[in-house]
């Protein structure tokens, strides 16, 4: 087999880095305009002050002035930082845990599945109404969120369910308090559930190009089906097992829903402290680099690529 | 199906059989509660937008209506058919950024994810590295300095202000390439042996192989899309998307409380199908099946 370095005449492997290149073009290109120019603004407005003029908003470099603002007077930012990682840690492990087995489950065959699988990814469905209340994609549909909010969105919310389906058994019957104790050990599960939509999606897509010629000759071979899973599922899945940790990371400390971009949300937004809020985006994003660093760093050398 | 295909399933089947029965159960009790609490918001969110007015208020709400009604829905389409610009127009609008948006961004994103993937060209290290630190960047954080950018292209009041920003899903890039990475480089070389360009592989092979990442990257397209309100760029009210008309429609209180109960499921309802049309589209792609080493 001819590997990606092998001895190959110069001109054709130039060749190959120019149609690499067309390919890559059309999305680095739109991605340099949009996005690189806005995060070189960005870091631009972190280190500056704003100040008016007659060609609208100027912008004077001031050094680390915002940082020290940042640190000496607001509390709520640090905080909250903390607060958000500390989550996480709880958060992604029982995510990719629970995604993954339930993908599992969902990928083999039975009556119905379809069904069961549009049921756990409807959170996602519904939660993105909730999700736009934070402002930034604006609403989906104000009573309709404050109706979902109610339903599913906080632990009063998960009473709320609770309380409607124990009506449906009377109050103080046994019917009831099984509920309860049910309701009890699910809404812990219920949250995780609600967070693993679409890391759920993507464990099955990965499943689902696993070659079966894989299980049939381990099948041959008397393998059982607790190594097919070690020996056969794990490794074949473990890019998207990186993809699915990086996904939920990202969702968790750079949703809309989070704290800490609400707070640099408002800053610019509704406090029209631009500069501020850019200065505190940019520390955070700092957070969230290490942060994903640190996770691909652990992870990378569980992942098997089957060509390298 | 072929009949080799069938083959192997059934001894896909038979592998699994020494697996308890037990377990099984277990496993699937498991699922179907945790599921009937899944569905719930949407039970209840149908539920709801078959409930008169004053059900709604009744707490703790019943799960079915007492005197189920559609006036929640005539109400709507009557609300519908008022207002300035025609609510067709707004539709349109949903839907062309929802269409255009996802096809760029499957289409765009696998294209750039193939050769990060799977070609070796100078830079190609940087340019993944550099795409994949703009995931850590939350939109709403960044969202003055694009706007500027956005002023600074012209783009403000237009279809591109909302489509091309959501072409550039990072997320999708890397979750395209993460399935590319997975196609044997020996199919590809064949390919190209036959005398295949880049651009027939790319079509004819790799995206092909790759099918069930692109069909949840377009439910998940969708889904974003689809629900995009009001935007900071947009101003002009005929450019305005579907979900703000809505919101604007609704945002009347108590008064327009029923019509929020149907406009709810009606929202619900088309990433629901998108979701339920790929996923039963999505079928074992055997990428190895065509190697014999």
């Amino acid at each position: 087999m001819f590997n990606k370095k092998g001895k190959r005449s110069i001109s054709l492997e130039s060749k190959k880095a120019m149609s690499g290149y067309v390919f890559v073009a059309p999305f680095v290109i739109g991605f340099i305009f949009i996005f690189f120019s806005s995060f070189i603004f960005f870091i631009a407005m972190a280190f500056s002050e704003q100040g008016m003029s007659n060609e609208g908003m100027v912008l004077e470099f001031c050094g680390l002035k915002n940082y020290e603002e940042l640190f000496l007077s607001n509390m709520e930012y640090v905080k909250s930082v903390f607060a958000s990682l500390g989550s996480l840690l709880i958060r992604l492990p029982s995510v990719l845990l629970f995604s993954f087995m339930l993908a599992v489950v969902l990928n083999q065959q039975f009556k119905g599945r379809g069904l069961v699988r549009a049921v756990f990814f409807l959170p996602v469905v519904v939660a993105s109404g909730i999700a736009a209340s934070t402002g930034n994609s604006g609403g989906l549909l104000d009573n309709a969120q404050m109706m979902l909010q109610g339903m599913m969105g906080d632990d009063t919310g998960a009473q709320n369910i609770t309380e409607s389906i124990i009506s449906l058994f009377g109050e103080g019957s046994y019917g009831s308090v099984l509920i309860e104790g049910v309701a009890a050990v699910v809404a812990g599960i219920y949250d995780i559930a609600q967070a693993s939509g679409v890391q759920i999606l993507i464990f099955l897509a990965a499943l689902q190009t696993i070659p079966s010629s894989l299980y049939e000759a381990s099948y041959m071979d008397g393998a059982t089906g607790w190594e097919n899973f070690w020996k056969i599922t794990l490794p074949m899945i473990s890019p998207m097992l990186l993809v699915n940790a990086v996904y939920t990371v990202i969702d968790a400390l750079v949703g809309a829903d989070n704290a800490v971009v609400t707070m640099v949300y408002n800053m610019g937004a509704k406090q029209t402290n631009y500069t501020m809020s850019a200065a505190m985006g940019l520390l955070y994003f700092v957070v969230v680099v290490v942060v994903i660093g640190l996770l691909m760093w652990g992870l990378s050398r569980l992942v098997y690529y089957e060509d390298n | 199906m072929t009949k080799e295909n069938k083959v192997k399933r059934h001894l896909l089947k038979r592998a699994k059989v020494n697996r308890s029965h037990a377990g099984n159960f277990v496993v699937f009790a498991f699922i179907f509660v945790l599921g009937v609490f899944m569905a719930i918001p949407l039970v209840y969110a149908i539920s709801n937008s078959f409930k008169p007015l004053d059900e709604l208020w009744i707490f703790p709400p019943p799960l079915f209506p007492n005197q189920p009604t559609l006036e929640n829905y005539t109400g709507l389409f009557g609300l519908l058919g008022s207002s300035w610009v025609p609510m067709s127009r707004y539709l349109f609008n949903t839907i062309f950024i929802t269409v255009v948006g996802t096809v760029g961004q499957v289409v765009l994103g696998s294209m750039c994810a193939y050769p990060l993937a799977k070609h070796d060209f100078p830079g190609n290290k940087f340019i993944f590295k550099l795409i994949f630190f703009s995931l850590m960047f939350s939109g709403a954080v960044t969202s003055i300095p694009s706007y500027l950018i956005m002023v600074e292209l012209g783009w403000v009041d237009t279809y591109q202000a909302l489509i091309v920003p959501a072409m550039g899903s990072t997320m999708g890039l890397y979750l395209m390439k993460q399935f590319m990475e997975q196609i044997p480089n020996a199919l590809l070389e064949a390919a190209r042996i036959d005398g295949a360009g880049e651009w027939r592989i790319f079509w004819r092979i790799v995206m092909p192989m790759v099918k069930p990442a692109w069909l949840t990257l377009i439910v998940f397209s969708v889904q974003g899309l689809w629900n995009m309100g009001a935007s900071t760029l947009i101003y002009s009210e005929q450019l305005k998307t579907f979900p703000y008309a809505i919101t604007q429609i609704i945002s009347g209180g108590i008064a327009r409380a029923g019509v929020s109960t149907a406009v709810t499921v009606l929202m619900m309802i088309v990433p629901l199908t998108v979701f339920i049309i790929t996923q039963s589209n999505i079928i074992e792609t055997m990428s190895t099946s065509g190697v014999k080493e």
